[in-house]
């Protein structure tokens, strides 16, 4: 009787019932959606990483990454290069020379990092062939072929079937130029890395390294990364000279961001939630306001003091029970409709690219945050509404039934 | 039989640095079967003291027992079931819960006593029958008239089968047809089964049927009478 009384309570003034059941919906449709954006943004920046910059591992001597100079070379390629081949859970790899340069034009020069590729094994690991914007990719013939970033081609003022000058280290601490011709410009949609980076050919640049075998970085790129850590740990042990790092401790600063993402979220989501605890509050106040001489008579005809309790507390709980599963459908339906289409911030456009993030933002549903979302706007509704029955509680109900 | 024991009873409310005595020094019983109405002017403490006796108040000193049981001894909860059953309330304004029908008024004590599924739906069927509205079980407080919600407020206050029923004014909201038949209705209960009722009320109408009429003024219990007719 008790769950009929407070269901046909709420309809009792259907306005106001309608009015907090839409803000409860609201809020959990903001709230999820937000995430979903929010983790869509990231996802698709993680999986760029994966896909498209430094794949899931990459191996270094273990001192390169101090000073990026030529000489700490991995050794022993062979031994990587079998376990890589021979292993199920790799996709692709590539073995890159990587050296430090200075990149002169006629009119200006910069710093880049040069990755000395093979072409077949960079486009199965990096796609480095689908960023190309202008130009083409390595030609079959031609020697001393570049890559370069439609930005550095831009900073350079330099454009395709240009010559530039690099020069760098060789492994002896030799200064070493050459004269590379730009065949193709690249886009990678993350300002910094195309900022950063250069392309050549591996057998351009190994004798100009005077490097004899052996390479400065090999990239791995996996079918499930949840297999990461299994092959990081076997290819740990080949050589202790040898790093081998994941995505996450190659780029810390994206693993900060991931963590920082989760808190702001949290407080983003506490917003809300704390505007929707006050939703719920001044409601069920006013509800409550309106039924003094109800609940006094209740109280004096013999309702006790728990069973109010749970005939308001049930009111509530309705109320969050209609609003609580329409909002998670407007979210889910609002996530799969714009996961597929995307949502353009055209206007956000150079800042996203500059912090490596898609300007296109696909959001993801994330099964989790429903249900934790969920649970919070019903943990919300339950503590929001002790306040409302407290005073209901208090009453006096010999006074109670003589309100006007 | 006595259901009810008033002795020196005293309610004392506190108005800024002002005592006002609503009741002061009552003493009287209340016996099983009676059909009492307590009387007197606006101020007088009728309604202090019924919801003294109702246990919805607490006096300042003195004591009431009810069924033998000393009311301010009980803590709130135990009031709460006490109230529940042995005592049926008709208020003035009706004060059926408006979300739910007829019937289900009725049944709502019953439920709270946790009685039988069976056992609430006879009682009701024969509550409503006996109130005259067997017909109208399934309709809301609003699709009533006012003569009709308070009988089904004295069939609510029946069902849980109180010691007695306190009506506060109860015919003050009612045209003279429903007040007459809400009265024959009451007075049928008391004579036929025996129904303890004790008003609190202005109403010659309800003063004229009475059995025992209590004269309060200013807190103070100044006639007693028995009715004899």
């Amino acid at each position: 009787m008790l769950i009929k009384i407070a269901w046909r309570n709420i309809w009792r003034n259907k306005t106001r019932s309608l009015i907090i059941i839409i803000a409860i919906m609201l809020g959990l449709w903001a709230g999820v959606f937000l995430t979903g954006f929010s983790w869509g943004m990231y996802d698709s920046r993680i999986d760029s990483i994966i896909s498209k910059e430094s794949s899931h591992l990459q191996l270094h001597h273990k001192n390169f990454r101090e000073d990026y100079m030529a000489k700490h070379v991995i050794s022993n390629l062979p031994d990587y290069e079998n376990l890589l081949k021979s292993d199920a859970s790799v996709k692709a790899f590539s073995s890159r020379l990587v050296v430090s340069s200075m990149v002169a034009s006629s009119r200006s020069s910069l710093g880049l990092r040069i990755s000395g590729v093979d072409s077949t094994a960079e486009n199965a690991t990096t796609q480095l062939h689908k960023k190309i914007v202008e130009g083409s990719s390595f030609k079959k013939r031609g020697r001393n072929q570049i890559l370069i970033s439609k930005k550095t081609a831009d900073k350079l003022k330099l454009g395709v079937g240009k010559k530039l000058v690099l020069t760098f280290q060789d492994v002896e601490g030799e200064l070493i130029s050459a004269s590379f011709r730009i065949v193709g410009l690249f886009k990678s949609g993350n300002s910094l890395y195309d900022q950063s980076n250069a392309f050549v050919q591996k057998e351009n640049l190994a004798p100009l390294l005077k490097l004899n075998g052996g390479v400065q970085q090999i990239a791995v790129l996996m079918n499930d990364e949840r297999e990461m850590e299994v092959l990081q740990t076997k290819l740990q042990t080949i050589d202790q000279n040898v790093k081998v790092e994941n995505w996450r401790e190659l780029d810390p600063l994206m693993e900060y961001a991931i963590e920082s993402f989760d808190s702001s979220m949290q407080v983003i989501i506490g917003i809300i939630m704390i505007a929707l605890a006050f939703g719920i509050i001044n409601t069920m106040l006013m509800s409550i306001l309106d039924r003094v001489k109800e609940l006094g008579m209740l109280m004096a005809i013999g309702l006790n003091k728990v069973k109010l309790f749970i005939m308001i507390m049930l009111e509530t709980l309705f109320l969050s029970f209609i609003g609580a599963p329409l909002g998670m459908l407007l979210a889910y339906i609002t996530i799969l409709i714009t996961g597929k289409v995307g949502i353009e911030l055209t206007s956000m456009e150079s800042g996203m690219e500059m912090m490596g993030f898609s300007s296109t933002v696909y959001p993801v549903v994330l099964p989790d945050q429903f249900w934790k979302i969920g649970i919070m706007v019903f943990v919300v509704t339950f503590i929001s509404a002790i306040f409302p029955i407290m005073k209901a509680i208090r009453l006096d109900p010999a006074k109670a039934i003589r309100k006007v | 039989m006595k259901v009810i024991e008033v002795q020196n009873l005293h309610r004392i409310f506190e108005d800024g640095n002002q005592q006002i005595h609503a009741v002061d020094g009552v003493d009287l019983d209340i016996n099983k079967g009676e059909f009492t109405a307590i009387v007197g002017p606006s101020g007088s403490g009728k309604t202090t003291l019924l919801n003294m006796i109702g246990g919805l108040d607490s006096p300042s000193s003195g004591s009431i027992f009810v069924a033998g049981e000393e009311m301010s001894k009980l803590s709130t909860n135990k009031l709460i079931d006490f109230r529940l059953n042995n005592i049926g309330f008709v208020f003035q304004a009706y004060n059926l819960i408006p979300v739910l029908t007829a019937e289900e008024n009725v049944e709502f004590t019953m439920l709270l006593q946790k009685r039988s599924k069976a056992e609430r739906a006879e009682r009701t069927l024969e509550l409503m029958n006996k109130i005259g509205l067997g017909d109208r079980m399934k309709n809301r407080p609003g699709e009533l008239s006012g003569g009709q919600q308070q009988r089904v407020a004295v069939a609510r206050a029946l069902a849980p089968k109180p010691k007695f029923i306190l009506a506060d004014e109860p015919t003050a909201n009612l045209d003279s047809k429903s007040t007459a038949n809400l009265l024959d209705m009451m007075a049928e209960l008391n004579e036929e089964e025996g129904v303890t009722f004790i008003f609190s009320t202005h109403d010659q109408r309800v003063i004229d049927r009475a059995k025992r009429i209590i004269t309060l003024e200013d807190g103070k219990v100044i006639s007693d009478e028995i009715i004899q007719k």
